[in-house]
């Protein structure tokens, strides 16, 4: 797709419908513009503060949470060193993220993942994510998809996250109920939030489950980690 | 006059403000490309912060103390650019009358022609401002103006970005910061997230603190607000 195209369809979606669906069109567009089967767009301020702003389908999704578990994984790495970023998930283990590459095999099945770091405007803000199945490539080459990714980032730019309350519904906050669980587990066991952290991204990894699936437990009070 | 228009010189600093990613970041590359670009005088910068125009940094003391004066004073050529003028020169500050106190004193610190310009972008919110002082007597017309007012154009897209993305971060980080206090209060006083954000919000009124500073307070010294 030329360029001018793809700027005026991502003008197209981040000018119109309510502001609550815009990010999660966007990523619905980048999917097709790509031709890929699925894509995420996640934002980064923080090790601690990484967002899935959208996922186009259960198997994006879950990707990307299990980067969230594990703290490794290509969309991780595309954020840290300002590149695109591409590798097999199959039986051969990717030497640069061993953990995601055996948990995602088991969790989605052999796929190619591509990422792009979204940087309009030099240092990274987030990472536009795709994935085929084995076998298939994207539509785009990467000069194109490069500047699907910056283009993407200076519409997401113009669309700042809303105030400081949590608002459930809004894709920027998505996070939320992992901060709050953060939050309970930091004061149920006396360490700091970071220290609380790690404790739900490792009880997400031994159980296999969601980051945000623990933080509800936590929420809820159906989980606890005092001693 | 300088001689040729360093042509390659502005390229080579709209190359290095693509790369920064912080308003600090392009402030010194200013600094450091701005001798290079003009060929002559001295520039200093302010900048919106929290709403107020701020001194941001500059390429001599002098100059930006100067400049900083405007805002002291509440007078000067860069809080007519902050109103709405795209540009505002003079030729000599000796013999303007325009801002009685004001331009006595640049002119007592030895800085004579005079220009600010408009740092602006989308829909014309005004950015800052970009001042261009120097020791002699009517240096910016022609040529020079023109350089200054490309330096202007390269700053302006440059700090509309990076201010753009510092925004984002820091609202992101507040957003992390409140949900985590929540989270405390919630297992401290066994509340519901709608009472412990109530919580939150009350001290932070009562304590004319922003929410995001109570937030990150309370998540260091982990000393709660009393809870009626």
């Amino acid at each position: 797709m030329e360029r001018a195209a793809i700027l005026s369809r991502l003008i197209a979606v981040s000018t119109a419908g309510p502001r609550r669906d815009r990010v999660r069109r966007l990523g619905t567009l980048c999917r097709e513009v790509l031709g890929a089967d699925g894509a995420s767009i996640t934002v980064d301020s923080s090790t601690a503060n990484r967002v899935t702003l959208a996922a186009t389908d259960p198997m994006a999704a879950r990707l990307e949470d299990l980067q969230d578990v594990l703290g490794e994984g290509p969309c991780r790495e595309a954020y840290d060193v300002s590149q695109p970023v591409a590798t097999r998930v199959d039986d051969d283990v990717d030497p640069r993220w061993p953990e995601f590459s055996r948990s995602a095999l088991a969790a989605v099945g052999p796929l190619t993942i591509r990422c792009f770091p979204i940087h309009p405007a030099g240092r990274p803000v987030g990472v536009l994510s795709s994935y085929v199945s084995d076998g298939r490539t994207l539509d785009e080459n990467q000069s194109i998809a490069q500047f699907l990714a910056d283009a993407l980032g200076v519409a997401l730019l113009r669309e700042p996250p809303t105030g400081d309350r949590p608002d459930f519904l809004d894709p920027w906050s998505a996070q939320s109920i992992v901060h709050l669980a953060t939050g309970m587990v930091a004061d149920q066991l006396e360490v700091t939030t970071d220290d609380a952290l790690a404790l739900l991204r490792a009880r997400a990894y031994a159980t296999d489950r969601p980051l945000t699936t623990v933080a509800d437990y936590v929420v809820a009070r159906r989980l606890h980690f005092d001693s | 006059m300088p001689e040729t228009l360093p042509a390659f010189a502005f390229a080579d600093f709209a190359i290095r403000l693509e790369n920064l990613s912080s308003t600090a970041q392009v402030v010194e590359a200013l600094q450091d490309a701005a001798p290079l670009l003009l060929g002559c005088g001295h520039v200093s910068l302010l900048l919106y912060r929290d709403r107020q125009l701020q001194v941001a940094g500059g390429t001599d003391e002098s100059l930006t103390a100067a400049t900083g004066a405007q805002l002291e004073l509440g007078e000067g050529p860069a809080l007519l650019v902050a109103q709405g003028a795209a540009e505002v020169a003079c030729p000599d500050l000796r013999t303007e009358h325009q801002w009685p106190r004001w331009a006595p004193y640049a002119a007592g610190l030895g800085w004579r022609s005079w220009l600010c310009l408009r740092l602006a972008r989308r829909e014309r919110r005004c950015l800052g401002v970009l001042t261009v002082g120097s020791r002699g007597i009517e240096q910016f017309q022609g040529e020079l103006a023109g350089r200054a007012h490309v330096l202007a154009a390269h700053l302006a897209v440059a700090i509309d970005t990076t201010q753009m993305q510092e925004n984002m971060m820091r609202a992101q980080d507040a957003q992390m910061r409140v949900g985590q206090a929540v989270g405390v209060l919630m297992e401290r006083y066994q509340l519901d997230a709608d009472q412990a954000f109530s919580v939150l919000r009350r001290y932070s009124q009562d304590r004319q603190m922003k929410l995001r500073d109570v937030a990150a307070e309370l998540l260091t010294t982990r000393r709660l607000p009393d809870v009626e």
